[in-house]
């Protein structure tokens, strides 16, 4: 092999590693961009009649994996929380429970609904526990999807 | 030309790697991919919760509270519309776009239509100075337009703006911004609050309010914790923190046990029990101190 073909051969591998990292590069946005809009799309819709607290709580998360919310709820208002999805995760599980740690509402024990209303006698705070069952698919790619928690008021009537 | 075709299978193959990577993640992968700011801390039991938000009342909710326990509308109280020019730092814009955000909840809860407008536009104002796009948009001024008179549907169109802005802010990795302009709502809600009451003959269920927000407080504050060094922010925890020191010596009443329980006739959930807090007088002028001077601190940044 001649210098000149050497010198090619080392400019192309080096061009194709410049591109591979350009592309990975854009990897960390598109993970983000997995949850861009869907919140919106997906979650507001089911607030209605609700007020919206104005406030985005989302992640993306897999098979096993849990967050929590710490939320404080005033008597004298109807309240609905909303715990959301991408299908890809399944039914997505929840609990609402106080700050002792009693849990108030499973939605497992609820037909798996996505949310729950509600109103407080007291003013308190809950906590909302939320979990991405376990992957029962059969090969190792494990799913990953975007979990979103939203909570609405209205006026008590 | 053939160079650039034998790159081809190295694209293919990284397109395909980036879009089986953006809708599946390996078993093996770690790391922090919060939309939120959230964080990982052991809860009660043991168990690690691997993304832990704090969520902070909208001062819409804190203004209805308020306009229900009988508070009257006073402008006075609210931020200068003409302060909207001096905001130049993204943290006085993001605090003061919370401000205007609840001075905009606040007149549009009494009705002050002609009001709304000028605080729509300062929000909006300040919203464009931060980059936000969308959010408070020709559209929104239209709606709010539209409606005006229908105190529901306005209220819906501020939280969508409210929601839109902090969408935004998450979704381009500016959770420090978003906890800004929470924080900025939620004392406003609180200044606005505690001047109402001082003006108002029966007072005492707006200080039941001011009581109440003892737990949101806090929640305020852990929420900030993860921005600490951030600009200006751990100057804005310590007028927090000031403020919790009062909270602290709020009495708190234990209550019954939770319980959980749904009317057959109307379907209504409600969680009784738990514990209740009451302020005295010297606490709600304590805590009505302290909230002056941090909004004085946020209006003249």
């Amino acid at each position: 092999m001649d210098c000149n073909a050497l010198k090619q051969k080392k400019m192309k591998r080096s061009l194709q590693c410049s591109f591979l990292l350009i592309l990975l590069s854009f990897l960390p946005g598109m993970m983000h961009a997995q949850c861009k809009g869907f919140v919106k799309k997906s979650g507001l819709p089911k607030l209605t009649p609700f007020i919206s607290n104005g406030q985005v709580q989302s992640s993306q998360m897999r098979p096993g994996d849990n967050a929590e919310i710490v939320l404080s709820f005033f008597s004298g208002q109807d309240y609905r929380i909303v715990v959301t999805g991408q299908p890809i995760l399944g039914n997505v599980r929840f609990k609402v429970k106080d700050m002792q740690g009693n849990v108030l509402f499973n939605n497992s024990e609820s037909d798996d609904v996505d949310f729950f209303d509600f109103r407080v006698a007291n003013s308190q705070q809950l906590k909302v526990e939320v979990l991405v069952p376990a992957y029962s698919g059969d090969n190792n790619i494990v799913p990953n999807g975007c979990v979103a928690v939203i909570v609405g008021f209205k006026t008590e009537k | 030309m053939k160079n650039f075709r034998s790159l081809l299978p190295v694209a293919y193959f990284s397109l395909s790697a980036i879009f089986f990577f953006a809708a599946c993640g390996s078993s093996e992968d770690v790391g922090d991919d919060n939309d939120s700011g959230g964080n990982s801390i052991t809860t009660d039991g043991g168990k690690t919760a691997q993304n832990v938000f704090y969520s902070i009342p909208s001062p819409i909710e804190l203004a209805t509270l308020v306009q229900k326990a009988g508070a009257t509308y006073d402008t006075k109280v609210l931020n200068d519309p003409m302060n909207v020019s001096k905001y130049s730092t993204s943290l006085a814009q993001a605090l003061n776009l919370g401000v205007y955000g609840a001075d905009l909840s606040v007149t549009t809860i009494f009705d002050q239509t002609q009001e709304s407008v000028i605080y729509l536009k300062c929000s909006r104002r300040l919203a464009d100075e931060l980059g936000i796009t969308g959010a408070f948009s020709d559209n929104t001024v239209q709606r709010m337009d539209n409606n005006k008179g229908n105190r529901d549907s306005l209220l819906n169109i501020i939280s969508d703006s409210y929601f839109s802005t902090d969408e935004y802010l998450k979704e381009n990795q500016r959770p420090g911004i978003s906890a800004l302009v929470l924080a900025g709502g939620w004392i406003e809600a609180l200044y606005v609050g505690t001047q109402l009451a001082k003006s108002s003959k029966n007072n005492a269920g707006i200080i039941q309010r001011i009581a109440d927000l003892k737990g949101s407080l806090e929640n305020l504050v852990s929420l900030l914790e993860l921005y600490k060094n951030q600009e200006g922010v751990n100057e804005l925890l310590g007028h927090l923190k000031g403020l919790m020191e009062v909270y602290k010596d709020v009495q708190v009443n234990a209550g019954d046990k939770t319980s959980v329980q749904t009317d057959e006739k109307t379907n209504v959930t409600t969680i009784g029990g738990g514990s209740t807090v009451s302020m005295t007088q010297k606490q709600f002028e304590e805590v009505s101190l302290r909230a002056e001077k941090v909004r004085k601190w946020i209006v003249t940044l």
